[in-house]
Formats: structure tokens, sequence, C-alpha cells
């Protein structure tokens, strides 16, 4: 691994502790791997009062369970020291996939590596999805590889499927990248369909089976819309624009390019571009993918000027920066704020919220009261499969005071409310006769 | 006469059969034409509002006064089938220049029909009958004409500034035509061939757009661009899983394909990519971005896939094939034009609505694309909002947002505007709101509501 790459990957890996503790989902996957780092599998659910004791996904349960173990290794500090170590891994893998592109030009692998590095800042979120663009990020190398790297895909994709759903992406890549090479190397094609086969087989060695890919299916073919990091790349917002930039990038330089590219390139790029037009999330993949792409072709403005130079860095050199590394991502995390920030959380409403089921909270709200208010159970979270579409559909209906609502909010026997100042039933349900219990800028609270 | 020679005409043919075949529908159709109708009764282009309860006698330009007028001109002269007629011609027109862009590079015509088709069925989305239409059958045309001068028919420039000039008055996308003649000129600099002539060409097309102060300025046109407003369906960005977004996305994955294997020239790059950037901006600018990589993907397809072309190349063509596509397609013409919609197709408006609308006093908040409509068939009552959109930014669609979704303070906007009568969709919250509040209902058949302060 070029100590360029570590470097890189440190620096980077030391900004995000600055990064405050405060993503939504975390708290749902956190109590989720908590169960099952106590051997037993969360397969129903035991956090809301709306679908208790229906199956819940498994799909994530490897990932959930690190982001509780550093929990319970070191209280939320732990899981930012994930997310530390997590994005100094990918920052490294991804700069040092460019300098293996374009060897001894560091200049231009931060150029080609730039765009990955900044679209997939958006992902650099306390969750399994950041471990799942890790396991990408491995995978490109592999891809473009002999065959020996893409056997060790297999193994990448049964770990990579028990961590998170992106795992269906790099699976569809792995056999597109067989039926690529079994085209182009005819002699040997026979190898690829055992290879093709046991990719198949390794994402479905979990405790969700072929469960896992109706999760990944689902968000890759009919994203949630409603969900901002599910909605499609919108040019007027930073990440989208990234995008829009990154891939005008990609499509000037295969213009004004004289070289032509293999099919198992094409066979890499266009699938994964495809999945990254259809949400904001999968943005960071296109990003990924094209590094290598990137890298071999940029311009180099400082080429002429450069000198051939032996390098200087020898193994005690290396061994001390790699040290020096290491040192500053502990000290980092030491010295991060490693409490979680309630700032855009109801924490001070919680005390007009009795215990029990009968609360309708927000969305976004579900996984934090899980921490938060364990002996309240929630009407929704992140989790959203398992509530879709009857809770989901209703919880719109109420919280938008759709016509009805009353009677939609009868039938589920909802006592309390916790949602926005601003949501049309914090303005409407008063009006109905709704107590107002507690209200700030942030949260109200009302009572039947 | 050879296929290639025939094609455009062919291909114009069939898209005008194909286009004629639609009711008009769209809602703002119905304000263009009132605008226009005002504007050539008035005999002076309108410059303030007429039609609003809320923004009535303000300043306002939407910068198409010559669009508005041709189209009212084409319902005053046959009625709802001159509407029809009218956008059978200028996507006809697309379709001719794009099919002649298409083969200008000598491209089998296998290879490009396909492309030509496929790039005319996505911009079947912006088909409406609107000045858009105006934009829609100029850029082909500029398109051509920049890629004929390139390629040596360099005297043809001078139609840029007339061209420009004109289409200033129609459209606010003339703001494309003038960059795309820009970033011809861009490349004709950087490759040092003729480039006097398309600077030149630049020059004067961007003088023509200054020309008219009643226009819409570039700089509003940038910004719009830049800015569009998400809530209008055709402003949001592509969704690749719907089928307009996919044809698109398969543009994108075509034309970056294509170019990963066989590359390219600068005048590609410096063209396709801030097209494909104003592609990803909004939905009603997909089609220009498949507008502009059809000829490239014309020409260098049959160099990243020479086993395609060869096939293609190798498809003898019957002797009789060009005559019966020729007899086919003016068949087609002759139906389309035997059966050509009298009446536009209202069916997700609130018709029902218009007789006890007429019947009510003081402001009525509506439904923001039923604006429109109502413009035109109740013009005695004014609107609270619609689809021309710029003169009620910012407070009024803030406003109207606030009414309609039950945000703080929805009551005072009701009182402040006046708004004694409410005509929406039934599943808005406000509806819910004001039944239970005691507000008089009359039902809608399915799709509308109209409720009258008690």
């Amino acid at each position: 691994m070029p100590l360029f790459a570590i470097m890189l990957g440190a620096t980077f890996g030391a900004l995000v502790s600055l990064q405050p503790i405060n993503d939504s989902d975390l708290f749902w996957h956190v109590a989720t791997g908590r169960s099952t780092l106590e051997l037993q599998l969360a397969r129903q659910d035991t956090f809301s009062w709306t679908i208790a004791g229906r199956p819940v996904l498994t799909d994530q349960w490897l990932g959930d369970a690190i982001l509780a173990a550093g929990f319970a290794l070191g209280d939320w500090r732990g899981v930012l020291a994930i997310r530390v170590i997590a994005v100094t891994l990918l920052v490294t893998v991804i700069t040092a996939t460019a300098l293996a592109a374009r060897p001894g030009r560091p200049s231009v692998a931060i150029a080609a590596a730039l765009p990955a590095i900044a679209l997939s800042r958006f992902a650099w979120t306390d969750r399994p999805e950041l471990l799942g663009l890790l396991c990408f990020a491995v995978l490109v190398p592999l891809l473009r590889g002999g065959v020996r790297e893409l056997l060790l895909t297999i193994p990448l994709l049964f770990v990579w499927a028990q961590l998170h759903g992106s795992y269906a992406l790099g699976l569809v890549l792995v056999l597109a990248s067989c039926a690529a090479r079994a085209l182009t190397e005819r002699r040997e094609r026979w190898r690829f369909a055992p290879i093709a086969a046991a990719a198949i087989v390794a994402t479905l060695i979990g405790p969700s089976g072929l469960a896992s890919w109706t999760s990944s299916g689902g968000h890759f073919l009919a994203p949630p819309r409603y969900i901002a990091e599910e909605g499609v790349p919108d040019t007027s917002t930073v990440p989208g624009l990234l995008f829009a930039i990154t891939l005008g990038i990609v499509v000037a330089t295969a213009l004004l390019s004289r070289w032509s590219v293999s099919v198992r390139e094409l066979a890499l790029l266009i699938p994964v571009l495809f999945v990254s037009l259809t949400a904001l999330r999968y943005t960071p993949f296109f990003a990924i993918a094209a590094v290598p792409l990137l890298a071999e072709r940029l311009f180099d403005p400082i080429a002429r000027w450069r000198q051939q130079r032996k390098s200087i860095v020898d193994d005690r050199v290396r061994g001390a920066f790699i040290a020096l590394a290491v040192a500053a991502l502990i000290l980092a995390i030491a010295r991060a704020d490693g409490r979680v920030d309630e700032s855009g959380y109801p924490r001070a409403a919680l005390r007009a919220v009795p215990a029990g089921p009968g609360l309708l909270n927000r969305y976004e709200w579900g996984g934090w009261l899980m921490d938060a208010a364990p002996a309240t159970p929630v009407f929704i979270d992140g989790r959203l499969f398992p509530f879709v579409p009857t809770v989901l559909d209703d919880y719109r209906a109420i919280l938008n005071a759709h016509m009805g609502w009353e009677a939609v909010a009868d039938r589920w026997g909802v006592r309390t409310m916790l949602v926005r100042p601003s949501d049309p039933i914090a303005i409407r349900a008063p009006d109905r006769g709704w107590r107002v219990a507690y209200a700030d800028a942030i949260a109200v609270v009302l009572v039947r | 006469m050879s296929a290639r020679r025939l094609a455009p005409l062919l291909v114009a043919v069939a898209t005008f059969a194909i286009a004629v075949a639609g009711a008009p529908s769209d809602s703002d159709m119905y304000w263009h034409l009132a605008s226009g109708r005002w504007m050539v009764d008035h005999r002076e282009i309108l410059r303030s509002d007429v039609f609003s309860s809320t923004v009535m006698g303000q300043p306002y330009s939407v910068g198409e006064w010559l669009g508005e007028i041709v189209l009212y001109l084409a319902y005053a002269w046959g009625g709802w089938i001159g509407i029809v007629l009218l956008r059978g011609v200028l996507v006809a027109i697309g379709a001719f220049f794009l099919t002649r862009a298409a083969l200008r590079s000598g491209a089998p015509v296998l290879v490009a029909l396909p492309l030509v088709i496929l790039a005319l069925v996505l911009s079947t989305i912006v088909w409406t009958d609107r000045p858009h239409l105006f934009t829609l059958a100029l850029f082909p045309l500029m398109l051509d004409l920049l890629i004929a001068a390139r390629a040596g028919a360099v005297r043809r420039l001078w139609l840029v500034p007339p061209v420009l000039l004109v289409w200033t008055d129609l459209h606010g996308g003339y703001a494309l035509g003038l960059a795309l003649v820009a970033l011809f000129a861009i490349d004709a600099v950087a490759r040092r061939r003729q480039p006097l002539p398309f600077v030149i060409a630049a020059s004067l097309g961007g003088v023509a757009t200054l020309l008219d102060p009643a226009s819409i300025g570039l700089g509003a046109a940038a910004a719009h661009a830049a800015a569009p407003p998400r809530f209008i369906v055709e402003e949001s960005p592509p969704d690749v899983l719907t089928p307009a977004g996919a044809l698109f996305a398969l543009f994108i994955l075509g034309t970056l394909s294509v170019a990963l294997r066989a590359g390219g020239e600068l005048i590609d790059a410096v063209v396709i990519v801030p097209l494909l950037y104003l592609g990803l901006s909004a939905q009603r600018d997909m089609p220009y971005f498949a507008f502009a990589v059809v000829p490239y993907l014309a020409a260098r397809t049959p160099i990243a896939l020479p086993l395609l072309t060869a096939w293609a190349e190798r498809i003898k063509q019957p002797r009789a094939a060009l005559p019966g596509v020729a007899v086919g397609v003016a068949a087609m013409a002759i139906v389309a034009l035997a059966g050509l919609p009298a009446a536009p197709d209202e069916s997700a408006y609130p018709t029902g609505a218009l007789a006890p609308l007429r019947q009510r006093t003081g402001a009525v908040l509506n439904e923001y694309d039923w604006g429109g409509y109502l413009i035109w068939r109740a013009p005695d009552q004014p609107v609270f909002i619609d689809g021309r959109l710029t003169p009620y930014l910012p407070q009024v669609l803030a406003d109207w947002n606030t009414a309609i979704r039950l945000g703080p303070g929805w009551r005072d906007v009701l009182e402040r505007y006046h708004v004694n009568t409410v005509l929406l969709r039934p599943d808005r919250p406000l509806v819910g709101a004001l039944r239970e509040d005691g507000w008089r209902a009359t039902e809608g058949e399915k799709n509308w509501v109209l409720l009258s302060r008690p």
C-alpha cells in the first residue's frame, strides 16, 4: 500500500473525527446490533408498537453488530472510532487505486481520487452503509486485476452481504466482469462460470438468505423517494452538483482521450453509472469506480518538469510514518467529542411523553427514541421496510393532517404525538381538541 | 432519390402524424393563450398582471410575447385544431433538422435513424402546446446549421443572428441556441479553422438577443436553468426509474460507452458536457441533451461497434422498401389529418366547478396547475396563483404553500387575501381542515372540491 495513500487516508480519518455523532439511523442500528451481540439475532420487531413481533430484515446484522461492538467497547466514542477507521481505509484504498493506475504521479492520483473522496463524504455517517462503501472501494481494483483477484471477490462478497445491502451492486459487477471476461478471453472462458456461481452462493450464505436480495432489490429498483438520500441526484444541492461535475469530467475525459477501454472496464463503469443515477446515495459508487479511468487519462500538467528521482522512503521511514499516522488517529479519536449531538432531537420534550405504547413520533426520531426513551415503543423509525405500506401511509396521513386523520389516529389508538412545530398536524390537532403538553423550537408534544 | 436524402422528410412527416394525434391538455397552454389574446386585442405587449387577485397590476414579464401571440393566432385561425397543427409543424421541423444533423457524418441510415427516433420519443415529454415548442424546433435547426458550417458551409452562419432575434421573442430557450453558437465558436478558435465567421456569428447573435427589451434576459434564463423551481414536475431532476428518465439514462450510458470506445473531438466535449449538466438539472431539458448527442453517436457508434455497422451496411434494401415507407408515412399523415382532435382534453381539470365558481364572490384560492385553466375558462374570476410563477415569487407562492399545507399562520393567509372560496384537490390538508371548520363543500366528480366560507 503506497505510503502517500495511507497518509492521505489518515488525514481524512482525523478530519472526520470532528464530525458530530447525530445520524438518525445510527441508534436503531446500535439497538439491533446489541441484540445480535447477545446472540439473539433480531428477527422480530421489539422496538415499535405498530409492528411488534412481526418479522424484520436481518440483512445488515454484521454491520449493526460492529457498530454495537464499538458502542460496547467505548460508548459513542467507540462508534466514532469505527467511523474514523472506515474513512481512513476508504480514502486510502481510493487513493491507492488511483496510484496503481498512474504510478508515480501523486498529483494526478489526488485529482482523480478527489471527486470520489468528495462525493463519498456524504456517506461518512455512522451506519453500515459506510462499510459497504469501503467494500465497494476494495472491489474496484480487484475487478481490474487478474483471475486471482477475481477469486478474492468471493470472500469479499460473503462479508459484504452481511454488512450492507449495497453488496447487490458488487454481485452484479462481479457477474458482469465474469461475462465480459468470458467474451474476451475465449480460450479460458470455462473458468468464469464457477466464479460467477460461487459469487452468487456467497451472498446467500447468511441469516437472511434470499431475503437479503429482496431488501437490496427494493432499494435499488424502487427507492423510497420521500427520504432525502433516496431522492434523485439534484444539481441544485451540493452532492448532486458534485455528481454532475464528476460525470461531466468522466465524459469529457473519455471524449478527449485517444485510448479505447476494454469491455471489462465498460462492464464495471456502465452498470455503476446507471445505479448512481437512480438515487443520490449511490452517486459515490460511480465516482469511486471512475477513479482508475481518471487516473490513467487525466492530463499531468507538471509532467514536463518532473524529474525521475529514486524513492528516499525505505522501510524504516515508512514504518515511522505509518506509526505517526496511527498515533494521529488515536489522538483524534481521543480528543473528539464522544457525545451524541442532540441539537436536532427532542430531548427536552421527552418529559411530556408517557411510557408505553400509543406515541406517534416523527420518522427520523424513531431510532433516537429507542435509545433515549426505551420504555416508549415507537410508531415508526428508519428501518422503513417493515412499516411499508400500512404504517407508513397512516403515519403520513396523520402527520400531514390529511382528510380523515382523526379516524386513523383512533384506529391505531394514538394517545400522544411527538412532531415538529411546522408539521400540519401540530397546527391542526390543537384545533381539534388535542392538548399541547410541551412545545419548543424543535418539537411539540400533543396529548389527546 | 436515396433513403439518406429522403429520411429527414419521412421522419418529419411521421413525427407530424404522431404529434397531432393528442388533444391539447397542457395546464400552461391556457394562460399563454389568454396572454396572446390580450396582446392581440390590446395591440400591446402584456407587461403587468391582469389575471390574478394576488398580484393584479404588478409588472412582470415571461419574455415569450411573440410565442404567445403566434399560439393565439393559431387558435384564432383554426380553433383547437390550429393549436394541434402548430404543434405538429414545430415538432416536425425539429425532427427534420435532427435527422439531417445525424446523417451529416455519413453514418449508415440504420445506425442514425434509431438514435433519432429514441431522441424524438424522449422529446415527447415537451410536446406541449406552449412557446417551448419553438425551442424544440429551433434547437435542432441551429445544431444542424452549425454542424454544416463547421463542415465547410460557413456562409450559413449569416442565418444565426436573425434566427436568434426571432427565437428570443418566441421562448426563453433561445439561451440554449446562443450557447450552442458560442460553443462552436470556441471550437473554431481552438482548432484555428475559420474562427472569424463563428466569432462574428456568436457576437452578432448575442447582440440580436439583446435588441428586444421585452424578452427574458440572459441572466434570468441562466438563473432559471441554475435554480429550477423544483415543485413543478417538469423542473424536477430526472428520475431514471421513469420511462422518460430511463431513456435519458440510456443516452448518457450510450454516450459514455461510445466515448470510452471511440473517443471524440473537442467540439463533442464542449457541446455534450454542458448539455449533460442541463439535462441532469431538470427533466424538461433532457431532450436537448439527447438531441446534442445524436450526431455524435451517429458518427462514432460505427467506430465503437464496427460489427454492428458492418451488419447494417450489409443489409440489402429491397427496391420497393423506400417507396413503401414513403407511402406508409404519407398514409399516416392523411389519417392523422383526418382525425385531428377538435377539442382539448380537460379531464384533469375541474370542469364541473366552473358553473358554481361563477356564482361566488370574493377571492378564490386555487390549485397551482389549474390557474391557467381558470384564467381561460373563468376569466371573470381572478386566480390566486397560476403557472406563470414569476409574478408570484416569493411571497404569494410561500403564502399559497402555507395555506394548502396547513403551515403556521394558514388562517391568516386566507384572511389577508380575503379568500372566500377554495378550489383544490380533495387530498389537500387545507380541504380537510376547512370542512371540519364548517366551510360548505361542493363535491367534484373525483378530482376537485369547491369550498365556500360559511
